[in-house]
């Protein structure tokens, strides 16, 4: 029994993991139709930052409310300089973003060297309820997670600001007509979306060796899984990311890592085929 | 005018002979290349960078007692792999066939191991490698300053059944080295009458072990046999011991070295084991002093492994022979590079010439206090000939 | 412009193909051994761009796994070689049979997955990240799998060998990869200039308008789908032999990309472009990464943002595009 909920905390540690890292990347891509390929990167950013305060001596805190806003900053530079150049030309953007990735990527490797480095979790007990034993700091990882869902939502759908994105959203012209300045807005979403990168990488920083090769192995499971979920809604994202997420902890769990990797892609795959507009999406569009 | 033209004359001549001595002077200068194939970067490099370290103190040591060949310098040239057999593949033609060196210094994984030999075969030029791995080579071409499962795991586990219990659970990258390596295991665990109680294979770049974790956790099993080198297996030994489980399982992670101390804090490395021909803290005079020539030469920092002493041996090796066969003909080289026996940082060591495998010292060492002590000395461990029952090719 | 009595005019691209191919059939005057066997791949990578070029620049697809293709073909061409395709012994574990093969169920491959993809209306990015996703996915299979060398890979894949005559000589299989380069431009131009590049190039231009016209388009894109494919095959077999190697690095994502920017960078549009970009970027990374290392790789991640932004036409798009006809 102990050994059961032990497995469901993994497999829901990992859905919020992965939810976490996609937020950003959803709402970028649903507001504006941009994929960005380095989102990947901008969580590696995230990571990394939290390995300086660490290196630095400042300590992981620092680190942890450093990221998002020097990860956001820098969104928000690159949305002003390189993607709204390209807002109609969405295979541009895709190679675009990705020539982005790959130099943020060698500048880490410039910087931090090729080798992975390790920082270590700020809380590295272990909580027991019982006879259960589990790491804290993955139940920080959770709190963190379910955190960034709950204010996204609230801003979403209870705020103006998040009024107007929806607005946008659901059909751009007509929403500048009526008065959104929708420029702003996609400067708003890009700078947002590329804060809970940051802040995703910081997070997670902790609990693996940060190699500048981690961007991608994210990105793809986080794209995949907006994918199968639905890339206009927010409510798609927790659908795919528990889809993707959870099967593939479980099959993990029963069979082994390299078999979920392989499965998992390929149901991912078959679903967006059949559905493209995903498992919650609505309107039928490819 | 007539005398501008004989002073000129004479000058020339003058000249010409310095220069005519000079040249073969010159010519005798000119370096013996060694090609060095190691990773820079990828994910080994951490083992990369020390085959270069070892392989550079040999050089310049070598240098300064006056070269090879009636003084000759040695001159390494060295490329990157990026830990990927394809480039390994692609720098050992070129500086076989652009450099045209003597002979080819590394890869680190048996992978890049195995796409490199083919190439050494063409152009018949010998392959160095100084990496611990699987066992079961046995070619004309190919050198192996390295511990196999008969030199470690032979003794190890024994060793681990008797301190700690006989049950088992195997964890590696899922790539050639940890497969063979799983077969060698099950042998040894089988004649000691153990039990493997779980194997499990992980892909690279994984970063989530808590599944894994927890199959090891709850599989009853006394030690963990790690085989997942690098930057990975230092985020699953983390996460391992975030789960608590360090102090119930013992670990015993193969290529583990004092590389590890620099990744893991104390508690996380406490009580890990492993098998190895050499570690930095050994009180012989020959460690001492290796370890203190590898700090003089690149600061006091310097990490040195086993692994900067299998390419130092290499490379001592190497010289030897081109001096004992007289010439840079690759064929007598390899003719004379067998039943060597040097002493590089532990005892004195043979390089065989029926297999191309070494006759080591080995030792157990445990990580400890941030350290990686000696646990047990094993003395002088010859394996079986690699080479029986097959065809040297 | 008198049409009536002028020469008839070279097109600039026969121009450019005979200058280029007949300097390359030079090189190996100079004797030099490394700089021929570098040569010889690289022209195999240009092949391998000319496939892209066919679906990316002439039709608007945008691949991000046309290593796949390429890979397929490679570890066809060694299995069929080495004789590890059960039941394929003797004479049909022969050069001739490895590429034939490796064409034919690459081919058969692509369309397959042609209408997995392009009958599910997806299109543009969507694509991109399908095919990227397929293409993590090959290489994960191909490391795993046991029986084709895993992450090793196969070694001693053997030389070419057409009817009892191998091709060992540096200079030998160095023409022989020349003449394929020459001969699958001819066969990539011929597609282009046919009737059906024509709907390719419409379709590219406006898909829907196409539609509107009565094209069945997903039809169209699932050919050039197939045929790019095996192109890219016929590349990857030549590579397993020039290399004598193929390894799951040939399949997956990392060649896929690199394949993506040589095209970006030579010129999409232009399939000779396309391929002096394979060749340039590969020979000055040969060049320069020694000297640069690390930043060798920045470099070109700033050209390619640079091309896909100011430049869609690439570095030698311009100078090798014929005059539109007049």
């Amino acid at each position: 029994m102990a050994d059961l909920i032990i497995q469901l905390l993994n497999g829901l540690n990992y859905i919020l993991i992965l939810i976490l890292v996609a937020m950003g990347l959803v709402i970028i891509f649903g507001l504006m139709k941009v994929i960005n390929m380095a989102h990947g990167e901008f969580f590696l950013l995230g990571a990394y930052t939290v390995v300086l305060t660490d290196r630095l001596g400042l300590g992981f805190w620092v680190g942890l409310i450093l990221a998002p806003i020097v990860v956001g900053l820098l969104g928000a530079v690159l949305e002003l300089t390189l993607i709204r150049h390209l807002y109609k030309r969405f295979l541009d953007t895709i190679l675009a973003t990705w020539g982005v990735s790959i130099i943020i990527k060698q500048t880490i490797i410039i910087i931090f060297g090729p080798a992975g480095l390790m920082t270590q979790p700020p809380l590295p007990q272990l909580i027991s309820f019982g006879s259960l034993e589990y790491p804290a700091y993955r139940l920080f990882i959770m709190a963190v997670s379910l955190s960034v869902i709950a204010v996204t939502f609230y801003v979403f759908y209870k705020t103006d600001l998040g009024l107007a994105s929806r607005a946008v959203i659901a059909n751009a012209p007509m929403a500048s007509a009526c008065g959104i300045n929708t420029r702003r807005m996609y400067r708003i979403t890009f700078t947002f979306g590329s804060a809970l990168a940051g802040l995703a990488g910081a997070t997670m920083a902790p609990l693996m060796s940060c190699d500048p090769q981690m961007g991608l192995g994210f990105f793809i499971p986080a794209f995949l899984a907006i994918l199968v979920g639905g890339a206009g809604t927010l409510s798609g994202i927790l659908a795919g990311g528990s889809v993707v997420g959870g099967s593939e902890s479980f099959i993990s769990a029963v069979y082994s890592p390299v078999t979920a990797q392989i499965v998992v892609f390929s149901i991912a795959i078959i679903i967006i085929r059949a559905r493209p507009q995903g498992l919650l999406g609505g309107k039928g569009r490819g | 005018m007539r005398k501008k033209l004989v002073t000129a004359g004479i000058l020339t001549l003058f000249l010409g002979l310095i220069v005519m001595a000079a040249g073969p002077a010159m010519a005798d200068q000119k370096p013996v290349k060694i090609g060095v194939v190691l990773p820079l970067s990828g994910g080994f490099e951490i083992y990369g960078n020390l085959g270069v370290r070892g392989a550079q103190m040999a050089v310049d040591e070598i240098n300064a007692a006056g070269g090879v060949l009636g003084g000759r310098p040695l001159e390494l040239v060295i490329e990157d792999n990026k830990t990927d057999p394809k480039t390994a593949v692609e720098k050992a033609k070129k500086v076989i066939l652009k450099d045209q060196v003597v002979a080819v210094l590394g890869p680190v994984s048996s992978a890049a191991r195995d796409a490199m030999t083919p190439v050494a075969e063409k152009y018949k030029t010998p392959l160095l490698y100084g990496i611990d791995y699987e066992g079961g080579v046995c070619n004309r071409y190919v050198f192996l300053y390295s511990a196999i499962p008969d030199h470690d795991m032979n003794l190890l586990i024994p060793y681990m059944a008797e301190q700690y219990g006989k049950k088992f659970y195997i964890f590696g990258y899922d790539y050639v080295w940890p497969h063979k390596m799983t077969g060698a295991l099950k042998r040894i665990v089988g004649k000691i009458g153990g039990e493997i109680v779980g194997v499990e294979y992980t892909p690279f770049g994984v970063k989530d072990y808590a599944p894994t974790i927890q199959k090891i956790a709850k599989s009853g099993a006394n030690t963990l046999i790690l085989i997942v080198p690098g930057a990975d297996g230092f985020t699953f030994i983390k996460q391992f011991t975030e789960f608590g489980q360090k102090d119930k399982i013992k670990i015993v992670a193969l290529a583990s070295d004092e590389n590890y101390l620099l990744a893991l804090t104390p508690e996380q490395s406490e009580g890990i084991l492993t098998c190895l021909p050499f570690i930095a803290s050994l009180d012989k005079p020959e460690s001492k002093s290796f370890v203190e020539r590898q700090k003089k030469m690149f600061g006091n920092d310097t990490v040195v492994t086993w692994a900067t002493c299998s390419h130092y041996g290499l490379v001592m090796m190497l010289k030897e022979a081109i001096e004992k066969a007289g010439s840079l003909d690759k064929e007598k080289i390899i003719d004379a590079m067998g039943d060597i026996t040097l002493t590089v940082g532990n005892g004195p060591e043979t390089m065989r010439a029926s297999d191309h495998h070494m006759i080591l010292n080995m030792v157990i060492g445990e990580f400890t206090g941030g350290d990686l002590k000696l646990k047990k000395d094993l003395g002088q461990v010859v394996p079986p000939d690699q080479c029986e029952g097959k065809e040297k090719k | 412009m008198d049409k009536t009595n002028s020469a008839p005019r070279i097109s600039r691209s026969a121009a450019v193909f005979a200058v280029l191919f007949a300097a390359l059939a030079l090189t190996p005057l100079s004797g030099d051994l490394y700089l021929l066997t570098q040569l010889t791949q690289l022209l195999v990578y240009g092949i391998f761009a000319m496939s892209l070029s066919l679906i990316w620049g002439h039709v608007g697809i945008l691949c991000f796994g046309q290593a796949i293709f390429f890979g397929l073909g490679g570890y066809i061409m060694a299995l069929v070689t080495k004789g590890m395709v059960p039941g394929m012994t003797g004479w049909l574990a022969s050069s001739c049979s490895g590429l034939i093969l490796a064409i034919f169920v690459t081919v058969f491959f692509a369309l397959a997955l042609g209408y997995f993809l392009f009958y599910g209306r997806l299109s543009g990015p969507y694509l991109g990240i399908v095919t990227l996703a397929i293409s993590v996915l090959m290489e994960r299979i191909a490391v795993n799998w046991y029986y084709i060398g895993g992450y090793n890979g196969l070694t001693s894949v053997p030389a070419l060998n057409f009817f009892g005559f191998e091709l060992l000589d540096p200079n030998e299989l160095y023409y022989f990869i020349l003449a394929s380069a020459a001969a699958m431009y001819l066969f990539c131009r011929g597609v282009v200039i046919s009737p059906f590049g024509r709907v390719l190039a419409a379709i590219k231009n406006n898909e829907e308008r196409a539609e509107y016209f009565g094209y069945n388009t997903a039809q169209y894109k699932i050919k050039v789908f197939a045929i790019s494919a095996g192109v890219a095959a016929f590349s990857g077999a030549l590579f397993a032999t020039v290399a004598e190697f193929v390894s799951p690095t040939i399949v997956g994502f990392g060649l896929s990309t690199e394949a993506l920017i040589w095209v970006a960078l030579g010129g999409r549009e232009v399939l000779l472009a396309s391929f002096l970009g394979a060749l340039t970027v590969r020979a000055l990374e040969a060049f320069l990464s020694d000297i640069l290392t690390y930043y060798w790789i920045l470099i070109l991640g700033l050209f390619l943002i640079l091309c896909v932004t100011l430049f869609p036409q690439g570095l030698f798009g311009r100078l090798l595009a014929d005059r539109p006809k007049s």
